[in-house]
């Protein structure tokens, strides 16, 4: 019985607290209205691209990283969010033993992944277009994040990052 | 006896004290209403209004003066001096000018205040009061007047040449010419025509290309980018203003960019603006840890921002290079305005010009919850009307509610050198109302606007606060005295039950004071204006004679500006 409890306990703590990589990208696509300093993502993914040439694969390429640092931007605040409430919930230490140590590690990682992704993103992004492409590139090539991020992108696709020689900057 | 008779004597004196002091105007306002209507009242009863109304002396002035203008006909010499006479005292009005910044005046609505004019209407009547000079013949009046009229306009602002309406510079440039002025007073006179068309026909084309590129949705909402675009904005009217010999679209790019990174330092309005503050509050939580999150990001957004620059300037010019269609607008309306110019200054030249004067210029409508907002309307343009008939030199004639100008050099001449081909608008009272009075007019009143809606929220607040301690010092107040046994009534317990109330009494003070200042505060806009006002002026641009212009060589090539017809 007691045994049972605790395979029981572990999975739903271990479920319940996890935010997948996956989950976070997916924020920013479901938000309508996302406020400041975030343009809507109806409005983003309604801008055509035309990607033909060299002019349009620049264009796609800074869009894809708009979409991109729009996601990363909500996503960090949600993990900014989790991160202080998880250390902050009374069942976080209990969980935390119980668990053997694995319940909160692999979630506060995530966390603290998505904010650094976010921090250098942003600092980039008012800092300069090319700063803000080669981060944004370095930050989509980054794996885990990276491949959940762009499953969710509309504007990636897979040949971005095999013509890495083309000149994606302006 | 005394006593029976005292209170009837009391009440007779004053109610004939209170009739003295009533203050009916002895002017019939009534009379004075055609004037909104752009027609002349009499002349006695207009100079009566003004004694009797001071605050609103100078706006009867230029009311009757354009009115008389306005009337059909050919002017005569008492018409065309009576409306000088007016507009001279509106003009004369203008001198003292100055803004109602202090704290005695914010209290004061500002329909109360001296009317000194706005902008747009104080240029066109020093302009038109010069051109009334120029008419009998007397430029060493109007050449004063027209520099005043030059910087009525950006009184503001710091540049050389001071307005960007070509109307000033064109009868500046037909008064030097005729006074055999100093070389660099006609050049200057050129220059600021040139400036000031480039700016009415390019500052638009320039804008919808600024447009385009802000946007661009990449790095739509980097505070850099932003800035960037913002000093740009700033920084192209000026820069089209002045820089006379730097024409090419290349130049004034680069120049531009200049300007705007010199406008850095003068930024502070860009980071007030509510949309720019909250992204900088967003972003900072992101884009730096630790204390003073906001201060790191705006330095690090000033020290990106000559590099931003640097980036617009290229894209401007690569637009440039790519023949862009919003580059080439850009490009062929600063060489239609060097056309223009070069088309004027030869009409100057050959000492001739035809001005006519049309419309109904912009009304004011007050918005805003507490009316503070003064918006400007556009004008009307009366229907387009043919070429105005060959008029005799040095005449002014109202048809069909189009004032026409016959300016002459050589008095004798009896009608225009060349048949009309083309006008070039030299004056939109519109524009000139919308693009250099709205901004610092709004301003003064969005504060005295601010202020009110402060003090209501005050009162509230303190009003709620009175309430609410007047209610938990009544409750414990009675709890003491009511409880049992009377012996524990003690002073301390009476002593809380004062404060509370005490406190009460406070708040209701405080409540009652921020009342009364919010309530004596009136932050509705001016809505006073010239209805008068003509909206366009327009010169009528001839024929070129080719034996005159073989004759003048001032007119194509001793201009500093042929060489724009290269565009």
């Amino acid at each position: 019985m007691r045994f049972k409890f605790f395979v029981l306990f572990f999975i739903v703590s271990f479920g319940a607290g996890c935010v997948s990589l996956g989950e976070y990208a997916l924020i920013y696509p479901n938000t309508q209205t996302p406020g400041p300093g975030i343009t809507p993502p109806q409005n983003l993914v309604s801008v055509p691209v035309d990607v033909t040439g060299e002019s349009g694969q620049r264009e796609q390429t800074g869009l894809q990283c708009e979409f991109f640092r729009n996601q990363l931007f909500l996503a960090a605040e949600k993990a900014k969010q989790h991160r202080t409430n998880v250390w902050l919930q009374p069942w976080y230490w209990p969980a935390h033993w119980v668990t053997l140590y694995l319940f909160p590690i692999e979630e506060t990682q995530k966390a603290n992944l998505v904010l650094q992704a976010a921090h250098d993103l942003e600092r980039a992004y008012q800092s300069s277009r090319e700063q803000f492409i080669e981060t944004c590139q370095y930050w989509l090539q980054h794996e885990p994040l990276g491949a959940a991020f762009r499953a969710e992108n509309p504007y990636f696709e897979d040949r971005m990052l095999e013509t890495e020689s083309a000149p994606l900057v302006e | 006896m005394r006593r029976k008779w005292l209170s009837p004597s009391l009440c007779i004196s004053l109610w004939l004290w209170g009739c003295a002091h009533a203050g009916h105007p002895t002017v019939d306002v009534h009379k004075l209403s055609p004037l909104k209507k752009g027609d002349a009242v009499e002349t006695d009863l207009v100079r009566a209004a003004m004694r009797e109304f001071p605050n609103d002396a100078s706006l009867l002035a230029m009311e009757q003066g354009f009115a008389i203008l306005r009337e059909e006909g050919l002017h005569d010499d008492a018409a065309l001096q009576t409306a000088r006479s007016f507009l001279e005292t509106a003009f004369y009005d203008f001198q003292n000018l100055q803004e109602p910044e202090n704290l005695n005046l914010a209290f004061t609505p500002d329909a109360e205040v001296p009317y000194k004019g706005r902008p747009h209407e104080r240029v066109l009547t020093a302009t038109t009061l010069a051109l009334l000079d120029i008419l009998k013949g007397r430029c060493d009046l109007a050449l004063p007047t027209l520099r005043a009229a030059e910087f009525l306009d950006a009184r503001w602002q710091p540049f050389p040449y001071g307005t960007d309406a070509p109307l000033v510079y064109t009868l500046m440039n037909y008064c030097s010419q005729k006074n055999l002025a100093a070389d660099s007073d006609r050049q200057r006179a050129r220059d600021g025509l040139y400036v000031s068309l480039r700016t009415r026909r390019s500052h638009q084309a320039l804008t919808e290309w600024l447009e385009e590129k802000k946007n661009t949705p990449v790095r739509q909402h980097a505070l850099t980018r932003k800035l960037a675009h913002w000093l740009w904005a700033q920084a192209a009217p000026g820069t089209l203003l002045q820089y006379p010999n730097q024409k090419s679209p290349h130049a004034l790019i680069t120049r531009m960019s200049r300007e705007a990174l010199r406008l850095g330092l003068r930024a502070d309005q860009f980071w007030e603006a509510t949309e720019n503050q909250e992204i900088l509050e967003r972003s900072a939580e992101l884009t730096f840890t630790g204390w003073e999150t906001q201060k790191k990001l705006r330095q690090l957004v000033m020290d990106k921002l000559a590099e931003e620059l640097h980036h617009l300037e290229q894209s401007f010019l690569k637009d440039l290079e790519s023949e862009t269609p919003l580059a080439q607008a850009f490009a062929n309306a600063l060489g239609q305005a060097a056309i223009e110019a070069t088309a004027i200054n030869a009409q100057i030249d050959r000492g001739s010009l035809t001005l006519a004067f049309f419309g109904t210029g912009p009304s004011v409508a007050l918005e805003g919850t507490y009316q503070e907002i003064a918006r400007i309307l556009g004008g009307n343009h009366s229907a387009p009307l043919p070429p105005p008939k060959p008029m005799a030199c040095n005449t002014a004639q109202t048809h069909s509610g189009r004032l026409a100008f016959q300016l002459c050099r050589a008095p004798s001449t009896v009608a225009p050198l060349g048949a009309p081909i083309d006008s070039s608008e030299l004056w939109n009272s519109s524009y000139q109302a919308t693009t250099v009075v709205g901004r610092k007019f709004e301003r003064i009143l969005e504060g005295r606007a601010n202020f009110k809606s402060g003090a209501e929220d005050v009162g509230a607040t303190a009003a709620e606060s009175s309430f609410f301690f007047f209610d938990l010092g009544t409750r414990v107040f009675f709890d003491c005295i009511n409880s049992s046994p009377k012996e524990s009534v003690t002073a301390a317990c009476l002593v809380v039950a004062g404060i509370a109330l005490g406190a009460s009494a406070v708040s209701a003070g405080v409540a009652g004071a921020a009342f009364v200042a919010g309530s004596m505060v009136n932050a509705a806009a001016d809505h006073r204006y010239v209805h008068s006002l003509f909206e366009s002026v327009s010169l009528t641009l001839e024929q070129e004679d080719p034996l005159s212009a073989s004759v003048n060589p001032q007119t194509n090539g001793g201009s500093s500006l042929g060489t724009h017809h290269a565009f």
